[in-house]
């Protein structure tokens, strides 16, 4: 069969696919960046914003981009208690007592999601759902361009905030010496808090945004956690721009993969690129951290 | 009156002590010199100080007022500001970035561009550097800028760790005569040096540090004179 004609529509698919990485790898490495700490729940908190969306559109009967304006909030909230009361009295713990906190968060929260929502598969239709805009021979979800539009606004957002704004310059400063930071007078918790809170709410905003073109599950989170650090490791931990392009990489290797292989072992391909950059470019493709 | 008063201050890391009763006094207006040994716990009391580790016992007063288990942002922000052993610049930065998380304290901010002038006045190689990346600079010039960063911060006691390690002697010089400027200004000033000829030659008053504790305190003139001072440390 020929694909030729195939591949601008897996490219744009890709494309799409990409931007929504690139927005939960940004936030994945942003935490990891500012904070030091190898959220393995970051995922998971998507998960949750999911299915606020859901209890959005069965309680209170609203369309997922409504729903946003309590979601958005709801899971930056969850954020900012997590941080107080799991991440700040580990801050400075060693490396693998971090790691078994998120790593129990993320069990906590996965099991927590199964007893309440079952694990059966929920869909979170929208106005938008079934929408498609038709560009040539490529057919795009109406709602898949507005998640990815928004995603690339949300991360060009968050770089701004972070290279031209006095928070970002303190964020950053955190970020490169914590010591330093704390000498200079730069209230290096708040920046943590802040930090951490912005990663996971970027997923707050992001759950909405996909819910109507994708299903909610309990364990759905630890797939966008798997991918988003597959992106943060191309990209180099920690690295904004990093996170950016390895999210557009694996989003285009997936959906091109998936062409070529017609699907079923598409996710193979980005494993093995994860295992050879880990092999052969551990630091990533950018190398070093420029927060 | 004493700016800075520290009483019978025990800390240290973990279950490892460090300062064993450390019993400090900095009068306002002076230099004060502390040497010592590596490992002597020098750099330990200037992180307990700034509220970077906790204390385990002892009470440190600044001001009239308790800082100990105060957020070192607190700390900064009353005026005791730090100059880190090793520069600690944030390297991702430019110069003038570094400055500017410098005056991040409330106080601080609305002295912004009198502050500016005050350091590209004292260090004008560091008005040159601004654009820089502070990673790029030489060890003299990232001295600068960070004594730079730290008066951005509008101290009234300055603590200044290990100034002259690593650094070549006509660049010492420069620095320190930046820092008797301050010092005449009526800036507080507490150098911590290994090169002891130096710190007892800028300083007022010194404190002799061994082992966690103080083994001699006095007159500037007089420890630089004291025999066993002489030997130990001066290699006379």
């Amino acid at each position: 069969m020929d694909l030729l004609p195939l591949l601008p529509q897996a490219l744009a698919d890709g494309l799409l696919l990409g931007a929504v990485y690139a927005i939960v790898a940004v936030g994945l490495t942003l935490t990891f960046g500012v904070l030091r700490i190898v959220n393995f729940a970051h995922g998971d908190f998507l998960a949750l914003g999911l299915y606020l969306t859901y209890l959005g559109a069965t309680w209170l009967h609203l369309d997922p981009y409504l729903s946003l304006v309590l979601v958005l909030p709801l899971v930056t909230l969850a954020a900012a208690f997590t941080y107080r009361l799991l991440i700040a009295p580990v801050i400075l713990a060693p490396e693998h007592n971090q790691i078994v906190v998120t790593l129990g968060l993320s069990l906590i929260l996965q099991n927590a999601m199964l007893a309440i929502f079952t694990a059966d598969l929920h869909t979170m239709p929208s106005v938008l759902s079934g929408q498609i805009v038709r560009i040539g021979n490529v057919f795009i979800q109406a709602a898949a361009l507005i998640a990815s539009a928004a995603s690339i606004a949300v991360c060009l957002g968050l770089y701004w905030l972070l290279r031209s704004t006095e928070l970002g310059r303190q964020i950053r400063a955190a970020a490169q010496d914590r010591d330093a930071a704390l000498m200079s007078g730069v209230n290096v918790d708040r920046m943590y808090l802040i930090a951490f809170c912005i990663g996971i709410g970027s997923l707050g905003l992001v759950a909405p945004l996909i819910a109507p073109f994708n299903y909610v599950s309990p364990s759905v989170g630890s797939s966008f956690t798997l991918t988003a650090f597959i992106v943060v490791v191309l990209g180099s931990m920690g690295n904004f721009v990093g996170a950016l392009i390895g999210g557009f990489i694996i989003g285009l290797v997936e959906a091109v993969g998936g062409l070529l292989t017609g699907g079923s072992i598409n996710f193979i391909i980005t494993y093995a690129i994860f295992i050879l950059f880990l092999l052969f470019r551990p630091e990533g493709l950018l190398g070093g951290r420029r927060l | 009156m004493a700016l800075l008063d520290v009483k019978g201050l025990h800390a240290g890391y973990g279950d490892v002590p460090v300062l064993r009763g450390i019993d400090l006094s900095i009068q306002a207006g002076s230099i004060t010199a502390l040497i010592g040994a590596n490992g002597a716990g020098k750099t330990t009391l200037l992180r307990t100080i700034s509220g970077i580790i906790p204390a385990e016992a002892g009470s440190i007063r600044y001001d009239g007022q308790d800082i100990l288990g105060k957020p070192p942002q607190d700390i900064v922000r009353a005026g005791l500001v730090q100059v880190p052993e090793g520069r600690r610049l944030f390297p991702d930065m430019t110069v003038f970035e570094n400055l500017l998380i410098g005056s991040s304290s409330p106080t601080a901010r609305p002295r912004r561009d009198e502050n500016l002038k005050m350091v590209f006045g004292l260090f004008p190689k560091v008005r040159e550097r601004g654009a820089q990346r502070a990673g790029t600079l030489s060890g003299g010039e990232q001295q600068m800028v960070a004594i730079a960063r730290a008066l951005m911060a509008s101290p009234r006691l300055l603590l200044l760790d290990e100034t002259s390690l690593g650094l070549a002697p006509i660049v010492v010089d420069e620095i320190f005569v930046a820092v008797r400027r301050l010092a005449a200004q009526g800036m507080t000033i507490l150098v911590v040096e290994q090169n002891t000829a130096l710190a007892l030659e800028v300083a007022d008053h010194g404190y002799v540090l061994e082992q966690g504790h103080f083994a001699m305190e006095g007159p500037a003139s007089g420890l630089m004179a004291d025999p066993r001072v002489k030997q130990a440390y001066l290699g006379i």
